[in-house]
């Protein structure tokens, strides 16, 4: 009788473990995003755009960057949405695309939850110069240049020069760097990559 | 799925006499009440307007339309938003983007705002002027989450040596398998 409850508490400790591994596994693993609005809040600048000159694909040689695009909008707290995974991209769907008039603006992941590389793990490395590219889905390759970059804290809320309009076309890449701050779970700051179009 | 709102001649010209005259006058910078939308536009609304749907507002006595984000009159009502194509609005026929949200129609000469579904022939001056933040944009997507490895790597292993010992175990006394 013993030897059988001893063996019963054995199997419930092996299952809660092998539980709360695979949880936390995947919660390591894949991404879970707040919520968006539905729609766009009253008073935010909205782009249309017709569906073939969206974005597609973002590369980065210097970087080895080769990432597919999703498309997001506003997160419930009013951040920029971010992808669902940590090797896409994802482009704000409000704004221009790339390659049209305005700031269209990209982020992608630093990391995961056990540190393992996201798609922009190597941004801060990109240099004033540096080559992207954006394919959009009708196949038109545009070719962007770093024009310069930028570190903020994660805080700011002063983004009307990302968000905001522009006279030129630029494309602009969002990650996170700095350190970790575990109170809010988020890095001190953003990494900001400034890009205009090559006509 | 597109919308469009047909306007006779004399429906726009009309349109465009009221919102000449109203910036002639500058009733429209009048404002008199000071509000912040959901999106965080602080913005003003000239007074004798009310409450009305989409977020804007009607003066009954002049029978105008105010939409406070473009800061733009109309004497139709609005038709409330455009409707949504993968979260993006889908525009009528023949509007380019313009400022303050807003789309032109250069053939018509009418701006539409896709948010509210109004139309006006009176160009957008934003949200009025003791609005202190002209424009509502998101702010910095939060793109990491390696802060918490540590932690995590501590779980995956402990969790895994717990159910690793727990197997031997049973193996051991043959509970599981042969």
């Amino acid at each position: 009788m013993k030897k059988t409850l001893f063996y019963l508490i054995v199997i419930i400790i092996v299952v809660v473990a092998g539980g709360i591994f695979s949880l936390t596994a995947y919660r390591s693993l894949y991404v879970s995003p707040d919520a968006e609005l539905s729609a766009p809040p009253p008073g935010l600048p909205v782009v249309l755009s017709s569906t073939s000159t969206m974005p597609a694909t973002l590369e980065i040689p210097s970087l080895s960057v080769n990432a597919k695009v999703q498309y997001v909008g506003i997160a419930k707290g009013g951040a920029m949405g971010i992808p669902t995974n940590f090797t896409d991209v994802a482009w704000y769907k409000y704004g221009p695309v790339p390659g049209a008039i305005g700031n269209a603006v990209i982020d992608g992941h630093l990391d995961n939850a056990v540190s393992l590389p996201g798609v922009f793990k190597h941004l801060a490395d990109v240099k004033t110069g540096d080559d992207i590219y954006v394919t959009n889905v009708s196949g038109t390759k545009l070719h962007f240049k770093v024009t310069g970059t930028e570190l903020r804290k994660y805080n700011d809320t002063a983004t009307a020069d990302i968000f905001g309009p522009s006279n030129k076309a630029n494309l602009i890449l969002i990650t996170c760097e700095g350190t970790w701050n575990q109170s809010i779970k988020e890095y001190s700051d953003r990494f900001i990559v400034f890009s205009t179009l090559v006509q | 799925m597109t919308t469009y709102k047909q306007y006779s001649a004399s429906k726009v010209a009309a349109a465009v006499a009221v919102g000449v005259s109203l910036l002639a006058t500058g009733s429209v910078a009048l404002a008199q009440s000071v509000y912040t939308s959901p999106g965080g536009v602080n913005y003003s609304v000239p007074a004798g307007y009310n409450n009305y749907n989409y977020g804007t507002y009607y003066n009954s006595s002049s029978g105008m339309y105010f939409d406070p984000i473009t800061g733009q009159t109309s004497s139709s009502a609005p038709v409330g938003p455009a409707p949504l194509n993968n979260g993006v609005y889908t525009l009528p026929a023949g509007y380019n983007s313009s400022v303050y949200g807003t789309y032109y129609n250069p053939s018509t000469g009418m701006w539409y705002d896709p948010v509210s579904g109004f139309y006006s022939s009176s160009a957008p001056v934003g949200p009025n002027a003791s609005a202190s933040t002209p424009v509502s944009t998101p702010t910095l997507p939060n793109t990491g989450a390696g802060g918490e490895a540590a932690i995590n790597l501590a779980i995956l292993a402990s969790t895994a040596a717990i159910a690793a010992a727990g197997v031997a175990v049973l193996g051991k006394k043959k509970v599981l398998g042969r």
